[in-house]
């Protein structure tokens, strides 16, 4: 059902346990151990600088970087990447979102090291604008994403329109993502948040997307763990952490950080 | 920006003459699976596999619809929607999905209910989607016909009620979901051999919880003319679940006199692609309803095409413009004319039938009678057990869905289509319409 999470393909097709998740990394792992022992992949701090610095010609040969056999760290990367791309054409920040999801999603059933990941997440991103109804057009996406990564991406715009195919087929379909920002607004009167509260929460809303967590949970325990983030370390009170109940609040959500 | 498939009546016509169309149907959807290429995408499903294609049934702006049964161990029957790449005879490429079969397949996915079209699967293969849908024999705008032909006998009440009840409960569902159709009309609603209704169509459907532009921006123009609420032919910008109701209006009116209500001929678009007003459509309204009054209507005056409205009054003055509404007039009338009576074996819909029909017909969509609020009223409380079947007690047969056996019998029909929006690259510029007989 469109707007209940409950009964939504999300809740009965995309949320994993840490340990399902791990497996279906596994499973891509040892499908493909000769790309796996060949091209390594280094962990998210690495290739996320890596990928911003776009030095090196391709995600097969990044041997020289240190070494790491991360998968997760490839689709973190992918999200930085994306969201150049997002910014660059002003896109708003509900599709990007979805797009990262579908990154995801796509990522459990398909080995990084035989795809394109440009051209994934170019044709996430042209894909997502469509489900949130602010449409782009093919070739505009394409231009502005061969502006980015002129290496990667070709100038057929066929090649995002088969990427397409792929990447429904292997969501087969499930298109509807439901984001924690709804969450969010509906609890903003209700919870008395301030705006900069609403606006803290909001980015930490937009980080998660750089992580596991959007597999791994329902968006709105999403939304309100980033409440509680945003309400705990508010920015403008830090005299507050002296509190008393406030201190150990933050102290135990530290523990539970680190 | 809109883009639209103009549903011109020069339609299917936008083939090349001399082009042989005399093709075998199963070659016509064998044609795109036979497009080899080395490499790159393919579907781990194949639709050959897994279904007999056994006729042609209808095209739309979308594609064609055909009807299949299942092979392999898959039972029953089905309707397979080929979206696109009809062009036939040149090579198809990939050129992105349109905007409303990424609705349509995103919603029919999430979707679940009775009243609703069921999707059995949705196969990407070589350049086309089909999206499988469960098989139905009947829909309102055939059985409607039927009632036309040889001579007019009107569908019996007990049968419309059945018919408007599940109607209103699967639009309930869409409604509670976010979900707005967009484009309810006759041949839009589909009907099982065992009477179930079934909405269908959500290729203009979307979800409207707080969406990221305008719904105006989105889409400048849905619903097909006849079925569209004052408020769209007003300019409305932003508009609500009343505009499905206000269809809803118009088919159970279509439903007792077996013709459109409001039969206005549609405004084409200019070559800038602005939208025109509809002055033809808004004037066969006002000749039933009278004209729209800011006391009654108060969001009326901050309407784009309020002042078109105005220009209308100034131009022609007859009588009836400034009666008030004489829906009640038409509704007697046609009850009259149709034979309807609590006597006949007809039976008749009542006066709860014309309350009803008249909230849904409220020229104010803030006023205008809900899904919910619908479904709760005296014409299905009072009365009789509603049947989900909606042939139980109702003599006679319907003909079954004509399904034919290639693709070049392809007429063009006498209906509007529904101006499908979206951006160039999924435009096919044919303009094709729903073609029914």
């Amino acid at each position: 059902m469109a707007a209940n999470y409950w009964a939504s393909t999300q809740r009965q097709h995309w949320l994993f346990s840490r340990e399902t998740l791990a497996d279906a990394r596994a499973k891509l792992q040892n499908g493909d151990k000769l790309a796996h022992s060949q091209f390594l992949l280094p962990d998210q701090r690495l290739l996320n600088i890596y990928f911003n610095q776009r030095r090196s010609p391709h995600f097969g040969n990044v041997s020289k970087v240190p070494r790491s056999s991360s998968m997760r760290a490839a689709k973190h990367a992918h999200s930085t990447e994306l969201i150049k791309l997002g910014k660059r054409m002003s896109t708003r920040q509900q599709a990007i979102a979805t797009a990262q999801v579908y990154l995801k999603r796509f990522y459990t059933k398909n080995e990084i090291r035989q795809t394109n990941p440009y051209l994934v997440l170019t044709t996430a991103f042209y894909l997502a604008c469509k489900i949130e109804e602010c449409p782009q057009h093919i070739r505009f996406v394409v231009g502005e994403a061969r502006g980015l990564w002129p290496e990667f991406i070709t100038p057929d715009v066929a090649k995002l329109g088969e990427c397409e195919f792929a990447l429904i087929s292997e969501m087969n379909s499930q298109l509807i993502v439901h984001h924690p920002y709804r969450t969010l607004s509906e609890l903003q009167s209700e919870l008395s948040l301030s705006s900069d509260e609403v606006a803290l929460a909001w980015s930490v809303i937009n980080d998660h997307y750089l992580t596991d967590l959007p597999l791994l949970h329902p968006p709105h325990v999403i939304a309100i763990m980033a409440i509680l983030v945003a309400v705990v370390f508010k920015p403008s009170h830090p005299g507050n952490f002296a509190g008393s109940a406030q201190a150990s609040l933050v102290g135990a959500m530290r523990e539970g950080v680190a | 920006m809109s883009l639209t498939n103009p549903p011109s009546s020069g339609s299917i016509s936008a083939r090349r003459p001399g082009q042989t169309l005399k093709r075998n149907l199963q070659a016509s959807v064998d044609e795109a699976l036979d497009s080899r290429r080395p490499a790159g995408y393919t579907s781990k499903v194949r639709v050959r596999d897994r279904y007999h294609i056994v006729g042609f049934i209808s095209s739309g702006t979308y594609g064609r619809v055909y009807k299949a049964i299942g092979k392999n161990g898959q039972k029953g029957e089905f309707a397979i929607k080929k979206f696109k790449p009809d062009k036939e005879g040149e090579s198809i490429q990939y050129t992105g999905l349109s905007q409303s079969a990424i609705r349509e397949m995103s919603l029919c996915t999430e979707l679940s209910h009775a009243n609703v079209i069921q999707l059995e699967e949705i196969i990407l293969e070589d350049k086309c989607i089909f999206m499988v849908f469960e098989y139905t024999e009947h829909d309102l705008l055939q059985i409607i016909h039927h009632h036309t032909q040889p001579q007019r006998h009107v569908i019996p009440a007990i049968m419309v009620r059945s018919i408007l009840f599940q109607l209103l409960n699967g639009l309930l569902y869409l409604h509670t979901n976010w979900v707005l159709h967009r484009d309810l009309k006759p041949a839009n609603i589909l009907v099982t051999s065992g009477g179930a209704i079934r909405i269908g169509d959500l290729g203009l459907a979307r979800l409207f919880y707080k969406p990221l532009n305008s719904l105006f921006s989105g889409d400048k123009v849905v619903v097909t003319i006849w079925y569209r609420a004052p408020e769209l032919l007003l300019g409305s910008r932003h508009y609500t679940p009343a505009v499905d109701m206000w269809a809803v209006g118009c088919i159970f009116a279509e439903l007792l006199s077996l013709r459109p209500i409001f039969k206005g001929e549609e405004a084409k678009m200019d070559s800038k692609k602005t939208v025109p007003f509809q002055r033809n459509q808004m004037m066969k309204i006002v000749e039933i309803l009278g004209l729209p009054r800011k006391e009654t209507w108060p969001g009326l005056v901050s309407m784009p095409e309020y002042s078109q409205l105005q220009s209308l009054v100034l131009h022609r003055q007859p009588a009836h413009f400034h009666r008030g509404s004489n829906l009640e007039g038409w509704y007697q009338s046609c009850l009259k004319n149709g034979g309807y009576s609590a006597t006949s074996s007809a039976g008749t819909p009542g006066t709860d039938g014309f309350d009803l029909l008249s909230r849904m017909l409220e020229y104010d969509p803030t006023k205008r009678i809900t899904a919910q609020e619908a479904l709760e009223h005296p014409y299905f409380t009072n009365g009789g057990p509603i049947s989900p079947n909606c042939f139980d007690g109702v003599e006679g047969k319907y003909p079954h869905r004509r399904v034919t056996q290639d693709d070049n019998d392809i007429r063009t029909g006498s209906l509007p289509g529904t101006k499908r929006s979206g951006l160039p690259d999924d435009s096919l510029m044919r303009a094709s319409k729903r073609l029914k007989e």
